[in-house]
């Protein structure tokens, strides 16, 4: 488009009088498209901006989930503290006793952002709240992400294409799962960031542009300062580069583009504390400079091809490629041997195998977005972009220059990738935005095309003219049609599914209006207004962010899951007979445990539910001490109720989440929601060494004290028998403080 | 009641020092003719009303009356007014410095009673005197189950604690269905009767000066003892949105007997079933009562909404997050608006200057305050002119609060600070006078212009700059 109106805008010196016509409604059309433009854009900002605020409309301004409350708490910090202070951040209050080295193992670049924010529309006389800044944080991302996204289609098709694309993206399930308002996570500000980096790589690409490929190597600099998935652009441009070589096509642009890029980019990362050598040291990170490496090896050879003859030169590229890749192998063999490189995380390892982590690290194969992704998701993550996309990679190939490459490469790398990992889904949408609206505007460019109808010119019959009408009417009605759908779509998707805080649970009241369950946050502020500020909370590592966020209390360990001895000890301490776990806490110097009980509620996302996780961590730890197999019974089953095994009700965990349970109901007979079991009083044993101190309104948080050492040093067991044999009311003869007399 | 409705007139700035001082013992220039003291418990604080007639019997006019009060709860004191029975007028008090130990150890100071002309020798006179402690009595016992009652202990003196000679005296105690006398009496004689929802000394006749006999009662109170131990309450006034917006901060505590086992949901369901949700010891609802007319109430703490609230008119019934029992703490903020037109008046006399009365207290019923500071934020632009404050305050300040699009000087904000307040005295009116004229109403709206101007303008020549090196 811009290409016509420049072929009609740039006058010639010699104006004839039907050129200036020509110019001043070419001016005319100008000021329409751009205006037309503005207009789009302001749409899809309204739009994308507004469907991640449901959460908000719908429940409140509040932080999202897990992770979020600790970038909250973080911010929190950053604004409260020097910028100094923050990277030199050592947390006392989380992972007790070890304390965690929050200032150098986390990226910044959200943090920093938001604090950025904060402090400069206080300077323009705009003193928000910095909760509020980060609950609109993502929505106000994905604008920036929509005109970015815009951009990079741009350079791949035209601005028709770029505008479907930055519309698609703007409203995309997949995105919005991580962009609502209130979801303050790193992803939020890293899909932007993605953008921009392979936005400004294309151009510089394009152009060998050394201002481009700076501008992509800041924006790769900002979004390691932000989210660990950078290694995914650290590893896709290099294999762009290397399959652009493969195919012959270099050229002294692609050397200009890729050293400034990969030179400035990885001495800027090494800036982050968090990644410090890594660029030089993980084997995350050798590809690009192997490619680097590779680059100028391939500069030395398209300048020896020039001096000399082509039967010498096919000679020493023989010889020099196979002695490249000897050194090259043995040296990443030695260095890996000697230890001057990382091993491959296990993180890594569960990319290409999925079974890896479901048997060697529990941990990881336990959280839920590490699983697999499910054929439905996909669809109910991008709708029909989902078939565009395969139709737009082949248009790629049809029309195969460098751009196309780069997206080609991406495709099929995320597409695996997502497949693994359900929460890389996030990297592949853009992509899949990007092809459809590729796709989406081929098709549009022609059969959106009505001029045959206006044409004088009359090449065919009327009726060829009129079929040609009817199909390119039919076609473009069809897809107006699904775009309508896909809106519809995403507007129910992003209501339903992706704009609750899960920190609030909906539920509706008799008479159908909205109701929420608010028992979390009761819980924890419960703890935070009526326990010690020092008081150390054991719960399972889930709820150790929000503990950290809403009760601000200590916790052991949380969902910066970086020590699994630690986690196991709280996953052994909640499998083993109470007196076991009671030593085990107290050693840590617990006061309370929390729990999660969905079972009056009918809450499936409860520790009982999550409790074979916790044994498998901590047998993973003591195998001889907690075994899985006990906790089943005979036919392989996990029950809960009069049939469960010894070990499990004997558990810390199951009299913990059934203690009381069945006083419930009129009947004695506890009705477990969740597991559809019934457990009676006479099924869970007594809780001698622990007592009840907060229970939540649904009973979704039960919170536990460690009763202090008896005074006279018996084992608390028998204090409790004792107690109870005795069954009588001692009343305290204590005299009380006077206060009042008048 | 004339007592009711202009006690805060009356009312005299208390200064309470700690000042060392020698064993003060006051002339005996009086003789209490009746002394009749009525300890009210209805409320969960405490209010001492005294009924005296007493006679000059020095030889010389007098003009000041003096009442012992424990030192330890003299900084407890609320208020501290007397009156005339005949005449409906009142009369100066205050709390003076000197101490005096009395036989058993309790140190005593003194509230002085100070008559405008001097009674002369001989002259009777009829007074009523009422001191508001904001203080409860002590839980006892301290720890008590689920489903037990809760009790207080409130300790007296059986005689009438006075450096005069009483000839005839009672001691009433009055607003708990009963009464247990804890410390046994030393003879029959002064031990307690207890009448229908009354606790009863004396009368007793030609008591001596000083004396004493302390007593320690116990009532059954089934309310929760809510203690605001920190309240922030500002007051934004807007000329230009025609608003006054309440926040209030409020740091409570329920003060009542701690649970001995923890909480039990069971239990608290069972109980709640029982009772119908009528409540008890604990605080399951707060009324929290609002200005009149006022519109876009919110509550919310330090983790976000809280959603269980309920409008009644000018009620908000605020549902902690948790039922909040003895020995526990919950805050929250609460805020709402009203017109402006609901506080403001024009003053009459000055162009451009307003007053606007606003009331000291909203909140719940029959509460505590430990710390109060209470702010008025004026418009931006605004003099402060003149102040008044219905009740003696500790310290008052005026600051600068810089808010949104504050690219001035921000605004005037009025601080009052007061301690051991009772919600009884919350309605009380602040009244603030205020210059602000019409060029500050719109120098706001040309600051904001002017800065989106020079936004504009920077952006429009950023944008034009050429840096090609071309």
């Amino acid at each position: 488009m811009s290409e016509i109106v420049e072929k009609i805008v740039v006058p010639d010196n010699a104006v004839t009088a039907n050129e200036e016509s020509k110019v001043t409604s070419g001016k005319y059309v100008s000021f329409i498209q751009s205006s037309l433009k503005t207009l789009i854009f302001i749409a899809i900002i309204v739009a994308s901006i507004s469907s991640r605020l449901f959460a908000v409309v719908r429940f409140e301004s509040i932080i999202h989930e897990f992770d979020p409350w600790f970038n909250y708490r973080a911010t929190q910090y950053l604004v409260n503290n020097s910028f100094k202070d923050f990277l030199n951040w050592f947390d006392e209050r989380t992972w007790y006793p070890l304390g965690r080295v929050t200032g150098g193992t986390l990226y910044p670049g959200l943090m920093t952002t938001s604090a950025f924010i904060w402090h400069a529309l206080r300077k323009i006389g705009l003193p928000v709240d910095i909760r509020n800044i980060c609950v609109l944080f993502a929505p106000a991302f994905s604008a920036i992400t929509a005109y970015v996204t815009y951009k990079l289609t741009c350079e791949l098709k035209d601005q028709k294409a770029g505008l479907l694309a930055a519309a698609f993206i703007g409203i995309v399930p997949g995105y919005i799962s991580r962009s609502v308002a209130g979801s303050y996570d790193n992803e939020a500000i890293a899909i932007t960031l993605l953008m921009a980096t392979f936005m400004f790589w294309i151009k510089g690409l394009k152009q060998g542009s050394i201002l481009n490929s700076s501008f992509a190597a800041l924006c790769y600099f900002y979004m390691v300062s932000a989210w660990g998935g950078y290694v995914f652009i650290t590893n896709l441009i290099p294999f762009h580069v290397f399959c652009l070589i493969l195919m012959g096509r270099y050229t002294a642009k692609i050397y200009v583009a890729y050293n400034t890029w990969f030179v400035i980019g990885t001495i800027a990362s090494m800036q982050i504390p968090f990644v410090g050598f890594l660029p030089i040291k993980s084997n995350d990170h050798m590809a690009a400079l192997g490619v680097f490496g590779l680059l100028q090896l391939v500069a030395l050879g398209d300048f020896v091809k020039t001096k000399i003859s082509e039967k010498k030169f096919k000679l020493i590229m023989w010889v020099s490629v196979i002695l490249i890749m000897v050194i090259g192998v043995a040296g990443l063999f030695a260095l890996t041997y000697l230890g001057l490189i990382a091993p491959w995380t296990g993180r890594f390892y569960s990319l290409w195998d999925t079974n890896y982590a479901r048997i060697h690290i529990p941990i990881i194969a336990s959280v839920s977005e590490h699983q697999p992704i499910t054929w439905p998701a996909f669809f109910l993550d991008t709708h029909f972009l989902i078939w565009l996309f395969p139709a737009a990679v082949f248009l790629m190939f049809m029309d195969l220059k460098n751009e196309h490459v780069f997206i080609i490469v991406y495709s099929v790398l995320c597409s695996y990738f997502a497949g693994v990992m359900v929460r890389l889904m996030l990297t592949l949408t853009p992509v899949i935005c990007i092809s459809g609206a590729v796709a989406l505007s081929k098709l549009f460019d022609i059969y959106l095309d009505f001029s045959p109808i206006f044409s004088t010119k009359t090449t065919g019959t009327k009726k060829s003219s009129f079929m040609t009408v009817l199909t390119r009417g039919l076609v473009s009605a069809s897809f107006v049609y699904y775009l309508y759908l896909f809106v519809h779509h995403c507007t129910w998707v992003t209501q339903s599914a992706y704009s609750s805080p899960s920190v609030v649970l909906p539920s509706q009241n008799r008479d159908g209006s909205m109701a929420i369950i608010d028992d979390y946050r009761e819980a924890y502020y419960w703890l935070r207004m009526n326990t010690d500020y020092d008081a150390k909370i054991a719960s399972w590592w889930d709820y150790g962010y929000q503990i950290g966020g809403m009760a601000d209390r200590t916790t052991l360990v949380d969902n910066n899951t970086w020590n699994n001895t630690h986690i196991a000890i709280v996953g052994k301490a909640m499998a083993s007979p109470e007196e076991v776990s009671y030593e085990l806490l107290k050693e840590h110097d617990v006061d309370y445990v929390l729990i999660i009980f969905g079972g009056v509620l009918g809450f499936g996302g409860d520790d009982i539910n999550k409790f074979l996780w916790m044994i498998r961590i901590a047998e993973g730890i003591w195998p001889e001490e907690v075994k899985e197999r006990d906790f089943f019974v005979n036919q392989g089953e996990f029950r809960v109720d009069s049939q469960a095994s010894e070990t499990m009700k004997k558990s810390l965990m199951y009299k913990m989440s059934y203690n009381g349970f069945a006083d419930l109901f009129p009947n004695g007979q506890g009705q477990d929601r969740v597991r559809q079991q019934v457990i009676t009083a006479d099924d869970v044993e007594n809780l001698d060494y622990f007592d009840e101190v907060f229970s939540s309104e649904n009973w979704l948080v039960r919170i536990y004290k460690l009763k202090d050492l008896d005074v006279e040093g018996r084992d608390l067991s028998d204090v409790a028998e004792f107690e109870r044999a005795k069954n009588t009311k001692r009343s305290s003869n204590k005299k009380p403080q006077i206060e009042l007399r008048v | 009641m004339l007592f009711n409705r202009f006690w805060f007139l009356t009312a005299i700035v208390l200064l309470f020092k700690n000042v060392i001082c020698e064993d003060f013992v006051p002339p005996i220039s009086w003789e209490n003719k009746e002394f009749k003291k009525t300890i009210e418990l209805e409320t969960s604080f405490t209010v001492e009303n005294l009924e005296l007639t007493i006679i000059n019997i020095d030889s010389q006019p007098v003009t000041q009356y003096f009442l012992p009060i424990p030192s330890d709860i003299v900084p407890m004191i609320s208020m501290f007014t007397a009156a005339y029975i005949s005449e409906e007028s009142f009369i100066q008090c205050m709390i003076v410095p000197g101490v005096h130990q009395l036989a058993d150890g309790t140190e005593v100071s003194y509230g002085v009673i100070q008559f405008e002309s001097p009674v002369a020798p001989g002259e009777e006179i009829a007074l009523f005197a009422k001191i508001h402690y904001a203080l409860n009595g002590t839980p006892s016992p301290e720890e008590i189950g689920m489903d037990d009652t809760q009790s207080l202990m409130l300790t007296v003196n059986r005689y009438p604690l006075s450096p005069y000679v009483s000839k005839t005296a009672t001691i009433d105690i009055a607003g708990a269905e009963d009464f247990i006398e804890l410390t046994p009496a030393d003879n029959d004689n002064e031990s307690g009767i207890l009448l229908t929802n009354q606790f009863k000394y004396g009368p007793f006749h030609n008591v001596p000066a000083f004396q004493v006999s302390w007593a320690n009662i116990s009532y059954p109170v089934d309310y929760p003892l809510i203690t605001v131990t920190d309240l922030k309450r500002d007051i934004w006034i807007s000329h230009w949105a025609h608003t006054a917006e309440f926040q209030e901060y409020y740091e409570i505590i329920n003060e009542g007997a701690k649970l001995k086992n923890g909480f039990n949901r069971v239990d608290f369901m069972k109980r709640v079933q029982r009772t119908e949700g009528k409540g008890g010891n604990f605080i399951g609802v707060l009324g929290l009562s609002m200005t009149e007319n006022s519109t876009d109430a919110y509550v919310t703490d330090k983790v976000g909404k809280v959603s269980s609230v309920m409008r009644e008119e000018n009620k908000l019934l605020v549902k902690p997050r948790f039922p909040v029992f003895g020995g526990w703490a919950y805050n929250f903020t609460v805020g709402w608006t009203n017109t402006l037109e609901d506080f403001l008046h024009n003053s009459g006399t000055e162009q451009d200057s307003f007053v606007i009365a606003l009331p000291v207290l909203n909140g719940p019923p029959d509460t505590i305050y430990r710390n109060v500071e209470v702010s008025v934020i004026l418009p931006e632009g605004a003099d402060v002119l003149d102040v008044g404050s219905p009740l003696p305050f500790a310290n008052a300040t005026v600051s600068r609060e810089y808010s949104y699009f504050d690219l001035a000087d921000g605004h005037a904000k009025l601080t009052f600070y007061y301690s051991n307040l009772i919600s009884e005295f919350g309605t009380g009116e602040l009244v603030v006078k205020y210059r602000f004229n019409t060029s500050s109403l719109y120098q706001k709206a040309l600051y904001i212009s002017y800065y989106v101007f020079g936004g504009l303008m920077t952006f429009f020549v950023l944008a034009n700059l050429n840096l090609n090196i071309k």
